[in-house]
């Protein structure tokens, strides 16, 4: 009982750090997006995180891999400065300047020291109304991504992952490649990249965090320099839910080396699903990050069959999968397998125990501040607090969600999540 | 993210394209030191962002301190030290930490052994009565010991096995360090991991794993006069031991008198690369030396030839010559023997490696000779300041950086003062640096490339 008390004790503080911690003000431009800002003036670094809507899951058929490769070369020189003369200001200031795109959004991210703030915003807003792509820079980062794409094919667990893709999404576009093919990478012209910047920066839907040495006039003033001047065309469309099928193959891919990469998944829940926080929960219970998850016990720690195995649930705008990564030994693979279908039989049919339920309720909550050590991760939270929607208060209510969810709705939502009849497992490595 | 997946920092804190510490240990940190009766050094780093605190406990053992012969040692203990003690039963020191929401793990280099927790501030007390209770009291019975082997050549082969890239740089480093044992990779080698027996651990762990041969690292939201109180409490009852030497002698290298080099061909290699190693003093082995100058200025040569990845190696290779796709430098400083300075290329497709290995040491030749202007060396003077501030942005690196710092040799005034240091260097003391790259005779070259038919 005692014990009990100083828990909840513990995650009141805890929780109440997090109130503290982030502070989140919300800053109206009066032409569309907002500034969402946590000021934190113990340091003098300012970091900025945006995203546009719009994305890999954007690329046109024939020229995948387009929005990767716009994130590659955004930074490659803008205005009267070529790539050189960019990157020496940037070098010379210490400034961290770069984008990145994902499925449904297109990312900015600016991590500056204060002194350097203004020389920042210029290079950031060059950058978003301004690229060259120089031919010169294009080939290069060409280069680059060609041999990254080439690179993917030789490692198990991206063949894997990509395996996987193409059984679950069917003929979606996530199922494709995101950083392209060979032959779409070689494709992409100065044109196309110019064309697909010009639909994807727009104020229209964009979303702005910002945190760090930094005060609200500051904010406003940092928005006008980078911003101000952008356009305010529709945002590109996002991708349609993907529907995910059920297939429940085993595929294999041979490849010479000594360990084998599992992934294996089916249909997840959405984040917008009244069980989402359960499904959270027993996902972490069966395979999250930490040390005494089931499937680390079963298999690592009982048994030594692996270095790590994990379990997540990808739960995105439009498409949710819960999914199971992990490598062995070829020769111990089916055992491995084995293991992992009983797991997974297991929690479909007992769900977690009371125990463990509040195990992860307390690691889930309490973890949650360690994630905000950086003025950087506190920009990203605050962008995709706006992206999927959750509110300015999610920060503090975040407990509560978690802490309402009953061993009833766990056991249930276990039994609806995990599907050991539909699991679909790829298998890359050597002869086993 | 927790797990010991990512304790492969301590393994990656010695490999190439990770300038980890020598931007990092910062001056301007708040410190705060004292030192217990057995022996431990405490250090408390206040900072009140967050109400969270980070313990971590450095050992001052790595895979370079292991009996010739028995590999993995050290590496076999950032797994063991989560099993049962006399009074805990296995993992229970995780489940503990998680429970209240923390985060654990460890990493192992070749000159120490670290682990750490990060967790709401008022839980230091149960963190230090964990930690103590495990540096004296391990069981390390076989029924601990056989499943974590099992993890551990699993490990090896995620990590170097299945990794062209890392098996090459196992061999280089076994190439560039014959008598040293920095030579011996800090996993262990399989064979010798497969060896190891009960009684190896025990006497290693009973040994090294001691207060008098720790550092405890306390940050963030805390008192320095409770976490004196704490640490007395909890740290204070445990015994020395008598075995611990004053310093850490270890064969050292005679000097090389014929280059050297080791080539790996490999269908998984999708990019091939050579690196240039030279042996050079670290900020702790230049000390010895008597030139305590030399380790900054090497900090100060890397950072003037890497220039963000865009220095003149890569504008000679990468944009005019258009033999490369990446260049740079580094310098392992934080060791405390003699450790590596290299520069390397990352070859363009449809290049013979060996074209962009002679283009490269034409480039550093030419660089040496010339010598970094006095623009250069203000420039990366500037950006290493800087760096500081950058660092400090992550409030859980500070612990990490200090004791990492002072386990490898450094003092507490030497990481308070690290910026005074790196702006007191010459441009001389650079060019002397600089010198140490020239010799080809003493280089190790290592190149990774795709097997002949299937360039």
């Amino acid at each position: 009982m005692i014990k009990k008390f100083t828990f909840v004790l513990l995650t009141l503080v805890v929780a109440g750090s997090v109130a503290h911690a982030i502070d989140i003000k919300r800053i109206d431009t009066n032409e569309g997006p907002e500034i969402w800002l946590v000021e934190d003036h113990s340091n003098p670094v300012v970091s900025l995180h945006f995203a546009f809507q719009g994305g890999e899951g954007n690329d046109p058929a024939g020229k995948e891999g387009l929005a990767n490769f716009l994130s590659g070369t955004m930074d490659e020189g803008a205005g009267s400065y070529d790539s050189e003369a960019f990157s020496k200001i940037l070098t010379d200031k210490s400034i961290s300047l770069s984008f990145d795109a994902k499925r449904n959004n297109f990312h900015g991210k600016l991590v500056t020291l204060k002194k350097y703030q203004d020389e920042a915003a210029e290079m950031m807003k060059l950058s978003l109304t301004e690229p060259r792509f120089d031919l010169e820079a294009v080939n290069r980062i060409r280069q680059q991504i060609l041999l990254s794409v080439e690179a993917n094919t030789r490692k198990t667990d991206r063949v894997a992952n990509s395996l996987l893709r193409e059984a679950l999404y069917g003929d979606h576009p996530f199922a494709r490649e995101s950083d392209g093919t060979i032959d779409t990478v070689k494709s992409i012209t100065p044109e196309d990249l110019r064309a697909f910047q010009e639909q994807i920066v727009t104020k229209d839907k964009m979303i702005i965090g910002l945190s760090g040495d930094v005060t609200e006039e500051e904010a406003l003033s940092l928005y006008n320099q980078i911003f101000g001047t952008l356009p305010n065309h529709a945002a590109l469309p996002l991708a349609e839910t993907v529907n995910i099928e059920t297939i429940a193959e085993t595929i294999s891919e041979s490849r010479p080396v000594p360990q084998t990469t599992l992934i294996l998944g089916h249909k997840g829940l959405n984040r917008n699903d009244p069980d989402y926080f359960a499904g959270y929960l027993v996902t972490h219970i069966m395979g999250g990050g930490a040390f005494g998850s089931r499937l680390y016990s079963e298999i690592r720690e009982k048994r030594g069959l692996t270095y790590g195995v994990y379990s997540y649930m990808a739960s995105e705008l439009n498409y949710e999968i819960l999914l199971a990564q992990m490598s062995t030994a070829n020769e111990t693979v089916d055992q491995a397998i084995e293991i992992l279908r009983s797991e997974w039989q297991r929690m479909a049919a007992e769900g977690p125990t009371e125990e463990e339920l509040e195990k992860a309720k307390r690691y889930v909550i309490g973890s949650y501040p360690l994630n905000f050590s950086t003025t950087a991760s506190v920009a990203r939270l605050l962008v995709d607090l706006q992206i999927y929607e959750l509110g300015i208060d999610y920060p503090t209510k975040r407990t509560a969600f978690f802490e309402s969810v009953t061993l009833e709705q766990a056991k249930a939502t276990a039994a609806r999540l995990f599907r050991p009849d539909e699991l679909t497992i790829v298998a890359v490595g050597g002869e086993r | 993210m927790k797990s010991r997946f990512f304790s492969r920092i301590g393994l990656v804190a010695f490999s190439f394209f990770l300038s980890f510490s020598p931007l990092s240990s910062a001056q301007v940190f708040e410190l705060e030191s004292f030192k217990l009766d057995n022996g431990l050094e405490v250090i408390v780093v206040p900072n009140n962002r967050a109400p969270v605190v980070t313990q971590l406990l450095m050992y001052r053992v790595g895979a370079a301190d292991e009996p010739w012969g028995k590999s993995g040692i050290a590496h076999f203990f950032e797994h063991l030290m989560f099993k049962a003690t006399k009074t805990r039963k296995n993992g229970e020191f995780s489940d503990l930490v998680s429970e209240y929401g923390g985060r654990d793990n460890a990493f192992t280099a070749r000159d120490y052994t670290g682990y750490y927790q990060t967790v709401a501030s008022d839980q230091l007390g149960l963190m230090m009565e964990l930690e103590a209770d495990r540096m004296r009291n391990l069981l390390l019975d076989d029924d601990q010991i056989e499943p974590e082997r099992g993890v551990i050549l699993e490990e090896r082969k995620s990590r170097t096995d299945n990794n062209p890239s890392q098996r090459l740089m196992e061999q280089a480093w076994a190439a560039t360090f014959r008598n040293h044992p920095y030579g011996i990779p800090i996993i262990g080698w399989e064979h010798e991991i497969k060896q190891l027996s009960k009684q190896d651990l025990r006497e290693f762990y009973d040994l090294w794993y001691a207060p008098n041969n720790a550092i405890l690292l306390v940050g963030g939201d805390v008192e320095v006069d409770e976490v004196r109180r704490l640490a007395e409490k909890h740290y204070g009852p445990l015994e020395p031991s008598p075995g611990i030497p004053e310093h850490r002698t270890r064969p050292q290298e005679p000097p090389q008198a014929s280059a050297r080099r080791v080539v790996l061909a490999d269908e998984q290699v999708s990019q091939p690369y050579i690196t240039v190693y030279q042996q050079v003093p670290s900020y702790a082995s230049s000390k010895r030396q008597g030139k305590p100058e030399l380790g900054y200025a090497l900090t100060l040569l890397s950072e003037i030839i890497s220039e963000g990845g865009r220095g003149f190696l890569y504008k000679a290779l990468v944009k005019e010559k258009e033999l490369a796709v990446g260049t740079g430098s580094f310098y392992v400083d934080d060791s405390y023997d003699d450790t590596i300075f290299g520069f390397y290329v990352s070859v363009r497709s449809g290049i013979e490696p060996e074209a962009s290995e002679e283009a490269m040491w034409e480039e550093i030749e030419k660089f040496v000779e010339r010598g970094p202007t006095e623009e250069q060396l203000a420039s990366a003077k500037q950006r290493l300041l800087d760096s500081v501030y950058l660092t400090r942005d992550n409030i859980l690196n500070i612990p990490r950086i200090v004791g990492v710092a002072m386990a490898t040799g450094s003092t507490l005034e030497e990481v308070q003062n690290w910026s005074n240091y790196i702006e007191a260097v010459t441009l001389d003391q650079v060019n002397e640096a600089a010198q140490l790259l020239l010799n080809r005779d003493s280089s190790i070259t290592a190149v990774l490339k795709r097997p002949e038919a299937a360039q």
